[in-house]
């Protein structure tokens, strides 16, 4: 055990700090669920792709530089710590982008990889709908295969809902059931389609902030190639759970996003230290504590990772500790603003209210996506546990 | 950056957790409480295996093993709430004594004595037989002194496999004083923390798994009581809990040698989020259990006991809460991202 970065690793950490400190826009930017902000944040992706940015660990025929995961979360430390823009590709590049890297083929991954890692093409993900949240395995929308011109297609039905991005972006992923009477996990395949085909409609969904941060799509008989699909026929339910596995575990959330949450919610209680209590000090030091701790726990299962372990279901404590880590640090910061924490940010420029405001309320969001905390403790239980299912 | 442990620590944890599963079963110690004693006996095997010179340098006839390997043996004595003072014999008296060049680190090496803790941060000695020596830490001095010349109170712990004694008077002859002693004193507190991090690490494991079988094999509307989302929430909660706080230990162990500011912060770190584990864990356990859980006649009281001792040894949560608060507070310049390890370059310094 070696605790300490090596001097390439110094060195690597050194060429991103200068690159962004050059590149990294001075103001922050929009919303990414605005259209205005979701081209800046476009314009954004193709900046870092430019200096080879895009997405680190991917091989170079990608995009991407071959990194290893201890210079990912080197990328990531400094990203956050120069406040870099959000990620407007994060469906693409930290979810579907590995998936493709295990179950897509050869032309899949040279056709989707590069324009996603250059943020050329935007994707959202459509896993959810109407009657099939949490319990996933009852999705009912379908994909009949059908024969044109000797052309292979699936034609697709149905409706996704909660489907992040899908406002602005031009692709989408997601499962469908292709095999017609099919139950449950079984005869589900795993599709990337278009969101400008012609039978897809998207019905853009206010979020709590009042911007279209999420859709519902409506499929009405829209036409795909059946090489859109990843993987076998069928294999749709376990491709999913690998996606859901990469977004669980290491790759969604970076531990710098919340140490650099930590740290400003340690400036933010300097600033009022005199008025708040005893008890918001222990908070802050306790989120100071616990982002650590996260930082300190995706080290060591980047180490495993490195030394030929795999990641299994234990990535669902990851999403439980981040989410409710999120929480706490934005309720901590709205009990400090007081009766300023309800001011949006708008009109106010003194007190950077509306950004924690807006922390506050993306925070809400964390244990209900990607698998409510409920599920996950479920899985836990039943997978790393071994307790039996209802 | 590298956070696995060496192929030797594994093999040394698998020999030792196989040792302990075996010699220290939860029978064992319902037979030693039922007997009313807390001594397993096993000292002598343990001094066979290593354990308590794991930490000894090999010129002085130890193993000479890190802190990180130690780390998993105090995991794996938690975990069968063994009653032996490993921690404060091996971990805490004899690497100080070695520091120190003393004699006494040759004899415990060999077996001819044991040499447990007396610190300013503990008020009482755990396991003091007639025949062992106290290495004292007290204000400007370290003593080491033989059991024969103090005289103790003995107190009672509500963990019956604590012995406990309160020191009365001792004839003590210093073997440091001034800053020497002060620095000594302070690395026996940052191995006595981490260590005892580690043991309720393995305290933790261990009643989540207890807790595991009961809730396996216990039946109530007909289906096993483990099958219910609110049992098996309360347990996630405890492993995730555990999952968290065991790097931190690591991260404390692997650092403890570089001895620089941050040492004091990361063992710190390391003890609240293993008590906080533990506790939560203990709570957890005593409460999918049901009544049995309250009673002598199940073993988790045993576990649950030493979890409630050692969160307050070696610096409670409120002597740890309140270093993290002087190093984010007044200390740390910088805290944010990139700053939780070091870079090579500061390597060069140390």
């Amino acid at each position: 055990m070696h605790l300490r970065y090596t001097p390439e690793q110094d060195r690597f950490r050194q060429e991103v700090r200068q690159w962004l400190a050059a590149h990294v826009p001075a103001e922050p930017l929009p919303s990414l669920d605005t259209a205005e902000g979701f081209e800046l944040h476009r314009d954004w992706e193709r900046t870092l792709k430019s200096g080879d940015w895009g997405m680190v660990t991917w091989p170079t025929e990608y995009g991407g530089r071959g990194c290893d995961l201890i210079e990912w979360l080197i990328f990531e430390e400094e990203y956050y710590r120069a406040g870099a823009p959000l990620r407007v590709s994060q469906n693409g590049i930290f979810l579907l982008g590995p998936t493709l890297m295990e179950f897509g083929n050869d032309e899949q991954k040279s056709r989707f990889l590069p324009p996603m890692a250059a943020g050329d093409e935007i994707w959202a993900q459509a896993w959810s709908e109407p009657n099939a949240g949490s319990d996933m395995a009852a999705i009912r929308s379908k994909a009949t295969r059908v024969t044109e011109n000797d052309e292979e297609y699936y034609v697709l039905e149905g409706q996704k809902t909660w489907s992040s991005r899908a406002v602005f972006a031009e692709w989408g992923f997601g499962i469908f059931r292709t095999e017609p009477e099919s139950k449950r996990h079984k005869g589900l395949s795993f599709i990337l389609f278009p969101l400008d085909a012609d039978g897809v409609t998207i019905r853009p969904i206010r979020q709590l902030d009042g911007d279209a941060g999420f859709a519902e799509i409506f499929f009405d008989r829209a036409k795909v190639p059946v090489a859109n699909r990843l993987g076998d026929e069928g294999q749709g339910w376990h491709i999913a759970m690998a996606t859901a596995g990469f977004e669980r575990g290491l790759m969604l959330r970076s531990p710098a996003r919340f140490q650099k949450t930590a740290e400003r919610l340690i400036d933010l209680y300097k600033q009022n230290k005199d008025r708040v209590s005893p008890a918001t000090r222990e908070q802050v030091l306790k989120a100071y504590l616990d982002a650590e701790a996260y930082c300190l726990n995706t080290y060591h299962t980047a180490s495993r990772l490195m030394s030929g372990g795999k990641i299994g279901s234990e990535a669902s404590c990851n999403k439980i500790f981040w989410s409710e880590l999120d929480r706490e640090m934005h309720r901590t910061a709205m009990s400090i603003l007081g009766a300023r924490a309800e001011l949006t940010g708008q009109t106010d420029s003194e007190a950077d209210s509306g950004y924690w405001l807006d922390g506050y309320m993306f925070s809400l969001a964390g244990p209900i996506y990607a698998g409510t905390n409920e599920i996950q403790r479920n899985i836990i239980a039943e997978r790393c546990l071994g307790l039996p299912r209802a | 950056m590298d956070f696995t442990f060496s192929q030797d620590e594994i093999d040394l944890r698998d020999g030792a957790r196989e040792y302990f599963r075996d010699r220290c079963t939860p029978e064992v110690l319902r037979k030693l409480v039922e007997k009313n004693s807390a001594d397993l006996g096993s000292w002598s095997e343990m001094l066979e295996m290593g354990l308590v010179s794991f930490l000894v340098p090999e010129s002085a006839g130890g193993l000479g093993m890190s802190n990180t390997g130690f780390v998993l043996l105090a995991e794996e004595a938690g975990y069968v709430a063994s009653p032996e003072p490993l921690i404060d014999v091996a971990g805490v008296a004899a690497p100080v004594l070695a520091s120190l060049g003393n004699e006494a680190v040759d004899q415990i090496a060999a077996g001819t004595t044991r040499v447990v803790t007396a610190h300013s941060l503990n008020p009482y000695v755990n396991q003091l037989q007639p025949a062992d020596k106290v290495l004292h830490f007290m204000g400007d001095a370290v003593s080491l002194i033989d059991a024969s010349d103090i005289e103790v109170d003995a107190v009672e712990s509500i963990d019956p496999l604590r012995r406990l004694s309160k020191i009365v008077s001792a004839k003590s002859t210093p073997v440091a004083s001034g800053d020497e002693a002060r620095q000594l004193a302070a690395a026996a507190a940052s191995r006595g923390a981490l260590f005892t991090a580690a043991e309720l690490i393995g305290l933790t494991a261990a009643m989540i798994d207890m807790s595991k079988n009961y809730v396996v094999e216990r039946k109530q509307f007909g289906v096993a009581i483990g099958t219910f989302q609110a049992v098996k929430h309360h347990l996630s909660t405890a492993f995730t809990k555990l999952e968290f706080a065991r790097p931190v230990v690591y991260r404390a162990a692997a650092t403890l040698s570089d001895d620089d500011e941050h040492t004091g912060l990361h063992v710190a770190h390391a003890k609240i989020a293993a008590g906080d584990a533990a506790i939560n864990a203990a709570e957890a356990a005593i409460q999918v259990h049901g009544g049995i859980g309250y009673t002598f006649e199940a073993d988790l009281h045993l576990f649950m006991k030493r979890v409630w001792a050692l969160t307050g040894l070696w610096g409670d949560r409120n002597y740890h809460m309140n270093k993290v608060d002087r190093a984010v507070f007044d200390r740390l310049s910088s805290l944010g991202p990139a700053e939780t390890f070091q870079s090579a370059g500061n390597a060069d310094d140390h």
